[in-house]
């Protein structure tokens, strides 16, 4: 199928959902479904919750779509909501982990599924303990900069903050994987 | 990290501005951005799609929504023996009082990715008519076939409507189809018997026997010069 200038905005799809075309948000879906949940992988460290994390954030922006101002960004406000959903498990998980301080931290080894390339899982496994080193704050300015490639306005904006305050959480960041991975590097 | 290197990575300079130091730095960082690829290459897993459009909440809508739908819903209806003579005095009616539901226009142009469309657009005072045609172009690679057809809700998935074609036999099958602007199912038909669910689609939804309908959302094409 070849026709890619006729192909709706995000802004006429979400249009039609608040119009009662409930498939129309499946379009949606299968825009964002890859970047929420490499961002929620990379924050929450284990695909299930990451899986668990994607499906609420986008039951609750359809529930919420009539919310969304017109001409609003569908994308941002998706990923707003992922990674407020993202820090609401993390800080959930440390109460947890104070309450249960005998009990393993929750990891990604234990729970990923098992992967027949040994050397990229290990690499995997690095690269997942390194970046559970960095604080909330460095880990998902680093993870939108470096894994989902976005430009610091548009971090910006999901993340709230401004984009000197961002580019020194994605230069540190840069600078505590650096230190972490140097063994495997 | 060496300074020029953060400036380097954010795009504030240029790779050539880095001094011999900065580029062994970077060269670091460049191992670890290779372990960050795969993290870039990672996907959803494919049930979530269909995992999340099954929770989702019904839709509400308005007071105003749920009678527009009412209207618009097709529904069977019993008619009387003299009925047919009050429909057709109501349909005169119609015609009297709203002249302009009969004044279409029809236009052509090239899209600029090169793809033909045909545009029918409604005039008069009916800004809310259903929105207008759109030609879709649609192409299948399928070598060795004798037919193509692309069957969707548009064609009220008519089996042979939609009929594509191989003009020089390299297994290319291409073909216009009118389709209204909307988001909607499809699938090719290869050979007549043979469902094949298009691999470039805009998405997929399961089609409730085992395989997934390719899903298309049109434009409407108001904003074109025709």
């Amino acid at each position: 199928m070849t026709v890619p200038n006729d192909v709706l905005t995000d802004t006429e799809v979400v249009d039609r959902v608040r119009h009662g075309d409930r498939d129309a948000f499946r379009v949606l879906v299968h825009r964002y479904q890859d970047s929420l949940y490499r961002t929620a992988v990379s924050m929450v460290q284990d695909r299930d919750v990451a899986a668990d994390v994607v499906q609420a954030t986008f039951v609750k922006a359809f529930s919420d779509i009539r919310k969304l101002d017109e001409g609003s960004n569908f994308g941002g406000w998706a990923y707003r909501s992922c990674v407020n959903r993202c820090r609401d498990f993390l800080k959930s998980q440390r109460r947890h982990d104070l309450a249960l301080e005998d009990a393993p931290p929750a990891s990604l080894q234990s729970r990923d599924r098992p992967d027949t390339a040994l050397d990229r899982a290990e690499l995997r496994r690095s690269l997942d303990s390194a970046l559970s080193t960095l604080s909330d704050e460095y880990r998902e300015a680093f993870v939108l900069k470096h894994v989902e490639e976005k430009s610091y306005e548009a971090m910006a904006q999901v993340l709230n903050a401004s984009v000197p305050a961002l580019k020194m959480r994605v230069h540190r960041a840069r600078e505590a994987l650096k230190t972490a991975l140097e063994e495997v590097l | 990290m060496h300074p020029d290197v953060h400036r380097y990575l954010d795009g504030e300079i240029d790779r050539s501005a880095l001094s011999a130091e900065a580029l062994v730095e970077l060269q670091e960082w460049e191992s670890l951005d290779r372990m960050v690829a795969q993290r870039r290459a990672e996907r959803a897993p494919a049930f979530m799609v269909n995992d999340i459009m099954r929770a989702l909440p019904p839709v509400r809508q308005s007071p105003l929504q749920t009678v527009i739908s009412w209207l618009v819903t097709p529904r069977p209806i019993r008619i009387a023996p003299f009925a047919p003579l009050a429909l057709a005095a109501a349909a005169v009616t119609l015609v009297v009082l709203i002249p302009s539901l009969q004044s279409h226009e029809t236009s052509i142009s090239n899209a600029p990715a090169g793809v033909t469309t045909v545009a029918q657009t409604s005039s008069g005072s009916v800004s809310n008519a259903p929105a207008s045609t759109v030609y879709v172009q649609f192409a299948l690679i399928a070598k060795g076939a004798q037919s193509v057809a692309v069957a969707g809700d548009f064609n009220s998935w008519s089996e042979d409507s939609g009929m594509l074609r191989d003009a020089d036999g390299d297994g290319t099958w291409v073909g216009m189809v009118p389709v209204q602007p909307g988001v909607h199912k499809y699938m090719f038909i290869v050979d007549g018997k043979e469902w094949v669910t298009d691999p470039r689609a805009e998405g997929y939804a399961d089609d409730g026997f085992g395989m997934k309908n390719a899903i298309l959302s049109v434009r409407p094409p108001a904003e074109r010069t025709i």
